[in-house]
């Protein structure tokens, strides 16, 4: 994964596989709120008549998830890190049809 | 002329009982019947894809942090992917009324475990398009998108996503 001039490596275990942890530089987060669009609401309440997947909200909630971790990436550079270990996705919903996307991990410098 | 005013009288009785009964029980049938086929249809494709990449024993997903054997790694990455499923009406009325005796709760089974798969085998073709072997140290995480219990809005919506990191062998 790439942000900006920066190469990060970026994993969900808690070593990188194949590389060393030199040193770590503490939590990188990064967060955005998204509210469901009206249109694809409509939408997807006719769908909810025959069930099954709901497309236009996943798309919304993957384009929502890139951001949230490409800010925490953005988070992890500004302190100088080479990669992210242990990264975890987290959503909650806050006022009715809006959802925060949260992701969180360790900015760590490797080798 | 009497027949006639006989069989208006009929088609207004037939009319008069059979619109409201097919305006209140039509779009729930629709979504029993239609929404049953949909939602086969889409299991009996994930089956087939299922068949054609990883499968219960050449499956590249395991949520060991480490994989088994001594693999060297080139490379790895995060990879993620998610699907945002909502019951049918159907479902949601068989899930109420199963609600009121509790117990199992058919309704909801199928299409969730439809869901969490298929972000699974959407997880298994994303590595294998983008050249990785193996996810390792997976997790899936469950939300429910659903409003709050006061507004007007019956969209019931469950996020389920899959994530994991993606390793390339030597």
């Amino acid at each position: 994964m790439t942000q900006g001039q920066v190469q990060l490596v970026v994993s969900n275990t808690e070593t990188i596989p194949g590389m060393t942890i030199v040193q770590s530089l503490g939590l990188a987060t990064g967060s955005t709120v998204r509210a469901k669009h009206i249109g694809k609401d409509i939408l997807a309440g006719f769908k909810n008549i025959i069930g099954g997947e709901l497309k236009a909200y996943t798309e919304l909630l993957s384009e929502a998830r890139n951001e949230a971790l490409n800010r925490m990436l953005a988070d992890a550079s500004a302190r100088g890190a080479n990669g992210v270990v242990n990264v975890r996705f987290a959503t909650s919903s806050v006022a009715g049809g809006a959802a925060e996307l949260f992701a969180y991990g360790t900015a760590v410098v490797v080798q | 002329m009497a027949e006639v005013a006989n069989g208006g009288d009929v088609l207004g009785m037939f009319l008069a009982i059979g619109i409201p009964l097919l305006l209140t029980f039509g779009p729930i049938s629709f979504s029993a019947i239609y929404g049953s086929f949909y939602q086969k249809g889409k299991m009996n494709k994930l089956l087939e894809r299922e068949k054609g990449v990883g499968g219960a024993f050449k499956d590249p997903i395991t949520n060991l942090s480490k994989p088994i054997g001594n693999k060297k790694i080139l490379n790895s990455s995060l990879m993620w992917e998610s699907v945002v499923i909502g019951p049918s009406w159907w479902q949601m009325l068989l899930g109420w009324i199963g609600s009121l005796f509790g117990g199992r709760l058919n309704a909801f089974t199928d299409i969730y475990d439809w869901a969490r798969r298929e972000a699974l085998q959407r997880l298994r073709e994303k590595i294998i398009s983008s050249n990785f072997d193996d996810i390792i140290n997976l997790r899936i995480e469950t939300s429910m998108m659903s409003s709050s219990n006061k507004s007007k809005d019956k969209t019931a919506a469950m996020e389920i996503v899959a994530y994991g990191t993606a390793v390339k062998y030597e």
